[in-house]
């Protein structure tokens, strides 16, 4: 482009045309100056899914450190009946720790709902959920240890450094409001991968997660960084934004019209109105006592985990694509080697009402149809003993249930062997997840697919199963 | 959290055969793991045959095994389906008995012995087929009957139709023929008048094929900050603006480059762009996050060898083996093995509890770096199977692997499932002891920690004791499960806390048969929980009562049996045998008095202030605790292997024949010598020696590439890291050859490079786009590319027009210890990013990189990358619009400014000096004008002096021009 081109540079009129979102604008000045010579394009618009989709966005609830199958979703009445006893099992090759015999649950299963099905007396409230709930007790994957695991559940890999599954869900499917970015991640824990969790790897940097705040920091006061400066009035911002705006389309004329410069100029404004566009989006004032309740926003044990499933539900409402909502403190939450039953219990009541109120509230507002909600974390436990009172890490058969966004009701697919160890029928590994998540999403998950590095890389590498089975 | 050493086991023995599938499998295959039956079967011919089936035979085939096969196998095992994992296909005679990857599918008349059968009875938790579930066992048996009479099948050869995949067979000799391969050229410039550069002759001959001209030159206020910027990372100062205009000789500008190449901080600037491409950090990352505490070590390494301008050859060679070249001396001793933590600064799954499998991860990734490095090829393709577009077949990358894997990266040591990587010494004994001594001062504080949480914890489980009644019954009043929130509402009432509370009432319904506490359930289901009370005073008043070693006397006697009277013992041991269990009870850690899990969070205030204070201060210690004398790097195997077994499908548990230690051959067909490996040692000199021999075609070519590439945003080849088969074709072909000669003929030397670049027309033309279809990527370079500073720029740019960088050099900055982790299962980060020295010395946290460095393209830190990218994202410009750096800059610069005069004008005009090194133009003093006296009246509500109004405004407006684009672009 040239300065002689092109009539005087109009900022408004740029920035009536260009609907740019925030991470947008990613082109490389450098790069790919092919695409650049174009006009630019936001790489976040909506783009159309291979085919129809179910869902249209995901809420993953992540449970970090590993809750227990055998004490949650996968009852084993031969656990208690053997209690005590040695496993009648070879265990697996590599093991993450000594364990000694089996330990029966704590807690007792009931039947819910319709369906009937089965849900320990840790999540009570979930249970009324039951007949939203498809259980998947054969999930397996294979890295032992919370970092492989995490990992290989949030990027299809424990070696190297891949794109994480929301980066590669906004790279599908973009997202549907530009104000916002396509993938949020709600206090994310920053050991075990930490930032490679919700990265965007070689993707472009606009498909790579914004986290707000981290696992140490109350959900009240999580907040995308630098989103706000004490002391600035929004006047003197403008007024301050405007003068760095005349001296921007100055240096444009010098240096010659560039699609980065441009762009750039752009930023600024997005800036500005993402300052009002985020918190108004975070103040939860204006929700009603009743939804407050249900989600536990009441009770101080439940109102952290609370607000950040109401986020969720409120990042979901305006558009964004991939809300992460961490469960962790300071620790590995649900990381119980002992003292399961003290340390599942508290983890449980902290997050049990708010998940039930998030999974009633998303039905009550029509949203549940077509947004998928998953629930698990890295791995489950091990039915055999670790000390007298804990569990291992067991990637080799866990659960985890997904909600909403097509998926059946109310339903369990696969299972564990007798006592919880294996996953035994119709496994599901990480891969199939994976690609059974792309596929509600509309995106087949051997098309999408990005070019580096000399080959073509996938979120499920070259496996994976669409689970046909769970979908309604 | 425990990390406990986990039980491993080697592989006993290769296994040749067959082998598992392997749980912790690289990712790659571990897909593959769960959905086929692949690198179970395995490609050697058929050595056992199967019966000629007679008709007995083919009736049990049809009747029976058919159909199993069909139903549980075909659908990803047969030409119909269109599949063959694994390489296997089962529904022909011959596909069965050829088998996959790693052998025979069956071994007629032996069901034990036959693959197919081991998979299908699931027994091996590694070989389970089919994958999602096993066969029912009537299907099972026949399956091991048919093979046991001798597998009888009828089935005719379908062989020519096999589905399997069309495999690519590399051929070394045709692809040789690709460009990259080819041997550098002898080319001499194009004759061209006026022209005196011969990269301009390069470049003026193929813009004026293309009918195109370079662009004017660039002012000279344009080429310094240019140039400055280039050369050492930094804008030019006013004085230095100042002197360059001044001086009219005709070598002026050849004057600043040879001051700016003589400058330590060139070194800083041109050392960052290798640190890149060795993905140096300072944390490990990945799993888990522990700090590289010796890595920078290499990083001064390879400042000072930039500023040394050391040759090339040389500086690669010390990489990859410094190690093993002579040394004249201890110093150089060291500086050479420091030199090796290229290869081993790479992101590690340091908890991998499979450790075979740990060291092929490791030795892939030095595999991946060296080739990306040096080469611009991507070897990590070839790990599982021949790269599917270069001609990469899998025994290269296993010969290569034999050099690496006669190379140990590990340490002997490790914390639980943590493995560390190795440490070379650096240092004497005396410094040695010196770092050892000093761990002393830690330890003692961290006992005194230990001290304050145990006297803590102890107050807190006495107080809970004395209270232990009062737990009991408050713990009537709540429900089975109470929220902490309402045993908050009954607890502190009555003095006692809230926390244990809810573990009593929880234990209690956890423990209703216990003969302590069944009383206690007793007394509530009759409904009279006041009688609780009154039964456990007494007991525990008897608790204390009776002094432990009477009781266990008691007990003793009473097992000895001797001169007691029998009433006397059945009452003595009963009443002991309730108060012992009393006791247990209360004094179990984790019994119905237990403290919560994080009981820092229920001591009194000041307690806890006291704990917190004494952990700080040894979180501190910890920090400024002296490193041992080491440096991350590598050294010689115990054991060299002279070859390495080919691992199917990248599985270490899988392993093929055997290849010796060598190097890629497609690079080899062109080139003269042959490398041969010693008995005693790697092999990686012979490597070094290789890629730096005069006749290879990549290393010069991939190193002038990646140098003009940082001079002119893009490389005459754009895929500086890709020189494959999938790369880009060079825009100059011919320049790049006279380029990757000339440096080999003039020592490797990059300082000459540089001179030879910034002095050509094409490096100093001036940068205003033009028009062009015929060039519109200015591929050809018809003009100077404007580019955006990189990360460290724009924060070194904006500390040093403050006047508040500290250019001091070197030495340790990343504030962990060795191998502390930068933040273990939670999620403080308590690294800071305040330092005033050069970004350069930042750390780098992989996993948590610097929010600024994130946002400014700063590459990934485990991943070797050639030229960074450079984006505009809106988080950019949250950066520069309400970070403290930013504030902190403008209002650093508002004060230089102020310095200078109380006039407006003169403060403008010095203000645009510093930021753009150019004067400021009447239109825009005019606007800075309107702008302060604008702010002036906006901030009149909220700041009352007029004095810190003024100077506020200033800020704003100093701001302002640091926003701007001309700060942060480069013309």
């Amino acid at each position: 482009m040239n300065a002689e081109s092109t009539p005087l540079f109009s900022r408004r009129a740029m920035l009536q045309q260009s609907s740019a979102g925030f991470g947008w604008l990613a082109f490389s000045a450098l790069a790919s100056s092919a695409a650049a010579a174009s006009a630019p394009r936001d790489p976040l618009a909506p783009k159309k899914p291979h085919f129809p989709a179910r869902a249209k966005r995901v809420i993953f609830l992540f449970m970090k450190g590993g809750p227990s199958h055998v004490d949650t979703f996968d009852p084993k009445p031969l656990l208690d009946r053997d209690h005590g006893k040695p496993p009648p099992f070879d265990l697996p090759r590599v093991k993450f720790a000594e364990t000694g015999n089996l330990l029966r649950s704590p807690w007792k299963f009931r039947h819910y709902g319709q369906s009937g099905l089965e849900v320990s007396d840790l999540f009570p409230h979930v249970g009324q959920c039951a007949d939203d709930l498809c259980v998947v007790r054969s999930m397996y994957g294979t890295n032992p240890a919370h970092g492989g695991a995490l990992l290989k559940l949030h990027t299809g890999s424990d070696v190297s450094v891949r794109p994480s599954m929301g980066a590669w869900v906004s790279y599908g499917l973009g997202t549907e409001n530009h104000d916002l970015p396509a993938f949020v991640t709600i206090c994310p824990t920053l050991a075990h991968g930490g930032v490679n969790n919700w990265g965007s790897a070689f993707l472009p940097a606009w498909t790579q997660g914004t986290p707000l705040g981290n696992a140490s920091v109350p959900a009240s006061q999580a907040v995308v960084k630098h989103i706000a400066r004490a002391g600035m009035t929004a006047e003197m911002q403008r007024m301050q934004l405007d003068l760095v705006g005349d001296f921007n389309h100055a240096y444009s004329e010098i240096a010659g019209r560039q699609d980065a410069l441009e762009a750039r100029i752009n930023s600024f404004e997005l800036a500005y109105r993402m300052q009002s566009t985020l918190p108004e989006l975070q103040d939860i004032s204006g929700e009603t006592q009743a939804t407050r309740k249900l989600y536990g926003l009441d009770d101080p044990v439940t109102a952290n985990f609370g607000r950040q499933c109401l986020m969720a539900r409120r990042f979901c409402e305006r558009g964004v694509r991939f809300v992460q909502v961490t469960h962790s403190d300071a620790f590995v939450q649900w990381d119980q080697h002992g003292d399961l039953l003290k340390g599942h219990s508290k983890n449980a009541a902290e997050v049990d009402k708010p998940i039930a109120g998030l999974l009633k509230d998303l039905r009550s507002r029509g949203l549940l149809e077509d947004t998928l909600v998953l629930w698990g974390g890295e791995f489950g436990r091990t039915p055999v003993a670790q000390g007298t009172n804990g569990r291992d890490h067991n990637p080799h058969g866990f659960t985890m249930w997904m909600a909403g966004g097509g998926v059946k009701g109310g339903h369990v697919h696969g299972a564990t062997d007798d006592y919880g160890y294996y996953a035994q029928e119709d496994k599901v590994h990480i891969h199939d997840l994976h690609a059974t998540l792309l596929h509600l999403l509309g995106l087949d998950h051997e098309r999408l697919t990005y070019r580096y590095a000399g080959r073509d890389f996938r979120l499920t590498d070259i496996a994976g199963h669409v689970v046909h089975e769970v979908m309604a | 959290m425990l990390l406990v050493t986990q039980a491993r086991r080697a592989a006993d023995g290769r296994i040749v055969s067959w082998t598992y599938m392997n749980p912790t499998l690289p990712a790659t295959l571990r897909g593959l793991a769960m959905s086929s039956l692949i690198g179970l079967l395995g490609g050697v011919t058929s050595r056992v045959g199967a019966v000629e089936p007679d008709a007995a035979g083919v009736e049990f085939f049809e009747k029976k095994v058919r159909p199993v096969l069909i139903a549980r196998c075909y659908e990803c095992h047969s030409v119909e389906a269109g599949k063959s994992k694994g390489g296997l296909v089962l529904d022909s005679r011959e596909g069965l008995l050829k088998g996959g990857d790693t052998g025979p599918g069956l071994v007629a008349g032996n069901a034990d012995k036959s693959l197919i059968i081991e998979a299908a009875r699931y027994k091996n938790q590694d070989m389970q087929m089919p994958p999602k579930k096993a066969i029912p066992a009537d299907e099972l048996k026949i399956l091991e009957d048919w093979v046991a009479m001798g597998a009888p099948d009828p089935r005719s050869a379908v062989a020519s139709s096999m589905p399997v995949k069309k495999v690519r067979v590399i051929d070394i000799a045709k692809d040789s023929k690709h460009w990259a391969f080819q041997p550098v050229l002898a080319v001499t410039p194009p004759a061209i008048e006026g022209v005196r550069n011969p990269i301009d002759a390069f470049i003026v001959s193929r813009l004026r094929r293309a009918g195109l001209e370079l662009s004017a030159p660039a002012d000279k206020r344009t080429l310094i900050r240019r140039a400055t910027f280039d050369l050492i990372g930094l804008p030019p100062t006013v004085a230095e603006v100042d002197a360059f205009l001044a001086d009219t000789a005709p070598d002026a500008f050849a004057k600043v480059v040879e001051r700016l190449l003589r400058s330590p901080h060139y070194g800083e600037k041109w050392g960052r762009h290798w640190l890149d491409v060795a993905r140096y950090a300072d944390s490990n990352g990945l799993d888990e996050n522990i700090a590289l505490g010796t890595a920078w070590r290499f990083r001064d390494y390879v400042v000072n060898s930039f500023n040394e301008d050391k040759p090339f050859d040389q500086f690669l060679t010390e990489q990859l083996a410094g190690d093993l070249l002579p040394a004249r001396s201890v110093e150089q001793r060291h500086e050479q093995s420091v030199a090796t933590a290229f290869l081993n600064l790479g992101a590690k799954v340091l908890a991998e509890p499979d450790k075979d499998k740990l060291v092929m991860d490791v030795v892939d990734e030095q595999i991946d770096v060296m080739g990306r490095a040096f080469m611009g090829m991507t070897f990590g393709c070839a790990r599982c199977h021949d790269h599917k577009f270069d001609p990469i077949p899998q025994d290269d990358y296993y010969a290569l692997g034999a050099i690496f894997k006669s190379t140990a990266s590990f340490s002997s040591e490790r914390t639980g499932a943590i493995s560390y990587w190795f440490e070379t010494p650096t240092g004497s004994l005396d410094d040695f002891a010196a770092a050892k001594a000093a761990e002393l001062a830690l330890d003692a504080k961290k006992k005194a920690v230990s001290a304050a949480v145990s006297a803590a914890d102890k107050a807190l489980k006495d107080d809970a004791r004395a209270h232990a009644v009062d737990y009991l019954m408050a713990a009537t009043r709540l429900p089975l499960q109470p929220t902490l929130t309402e045993a908050r509402q009954v607890a502190e009432p009555l003095g006692l806390k809230g926390e244990i509370l809810v573990n009593t009432r929880v234990y209690l319904a956890a423990n209703t048969t216990d003969a302590t506490f069944a009383p206690w359930h007793e007394a509530m289901k009759a409904g009279h929980p006041e009688k609780i009370a009154a039964h456990y005073k007494e007991l525990f008043a008897l608790v204390e009562k009776t002094p432990e070693s009477v009781a266990k006397k008691t007990t003793a006697k009473v097992a000895d049996g001797e001169n007691v009277a029998e009433a006397e013992v059945d009452k003595g041991s009963a009443e002991s045998s309730a108060v012992e269990a009393a006791r247990k009870a209360l004094n179990d850690p984790r019994g119905f008095l237990a403290l919560p899990p994080e009981p820092h969070l229920i001591y009194p205030k000041d307690v806890a202030e006291k704990v917190h204070r004494l952990k700080d201060e040894q979180d501190e210690t910890e920090k400024h605790l002296p490193d041992l004398p080491t440096a991350i790097g590598v050294h010689d195997a115990d054991k060299i292997l002279s070859d390495l077994a080919v691992h199917i499908r990248g599985n270490h548990m899988a392993l093929g024949k055997l290849v010796s230690r060598g190097v890629p051959q497609v690079m080899q067909v062109n080139m003269r010598g042959k490398t041969s490996f010693p008995k005693q040692s790697s092999g990686r000199l012979e490597l070094a020696q290789w890629l730096t021999s005069a006749d290879h075609p990549l290393t010069s070519r991939v190193l002038v590439n990646r140098v003009w590439a940082w001079h002119f945003g893009k490389g005459i080849v754009g895929s500086v890291d890709n020189f494959g088969m999938l790369g880009d074709t060079p825009s100059h072909p011919e320049l790049l050859d006279w380029l990757s000669r000339w440096v080999m003929e003039n020592g490797w030397s990059l300082k000459d490079l540089h001179r030879l670049i910034l002095t050509s027309a094409a490096w100093q033309q001036g940068s205003a786009p033009k028009i062009s279809n015929v060039d519109p990527e200015n591929k050809l370079l018809s003009f100077f590319p404007v580019r955006r500073l990189e990360a460290e720029e724009v924060r070194d740019a904006l500390l040093q027009v403050a006047g508040k960088l500290d250019l001091s050099m070197g030495g340790k900055t990343v504030p962990l210890r060795n191998r502390q982790f930068v933040f273990n299962h939670t999620s403080m980060d308590a690294t800071k990013y305040d330092s005033r020295r050069r970004a350069l010395y930042l750390p780098i946290i992989r996993n948590n990189l610097y929010d600024l460095f994130q946002q400014f393209d700063y590459p990934d830190p485990a991943v070797s990358t050639g030229l960074r990218s450079s984006t505009v994202v809106s988080p950019q410009a949250l950066l520069l619009m309400n970070s403290p750096l930013s504030a902190d800059a403008a209002q650093g610069l508002a004060a230089r400014v102020d310095a200078v005069s109380k006039d407006v004008d003169l403060r403008l005009r010095a203000l645009w000096k510093m930021a753009y090194a150019r004067d400021i133009l009447p239109d825009e003093v005019g606007r800075c004008r309107n702008f302060l006296v604008a702010a002036d009246a906006s901030l009149a509500s909220s700041v009352s002096n007029p004095e810190a109004r003024d100077a506020r405004a200033w800020e704003l407006l100093c701001q302002a021009v640091l926003m701007a684009s001309e700060f942060i672009y480069l013309r």
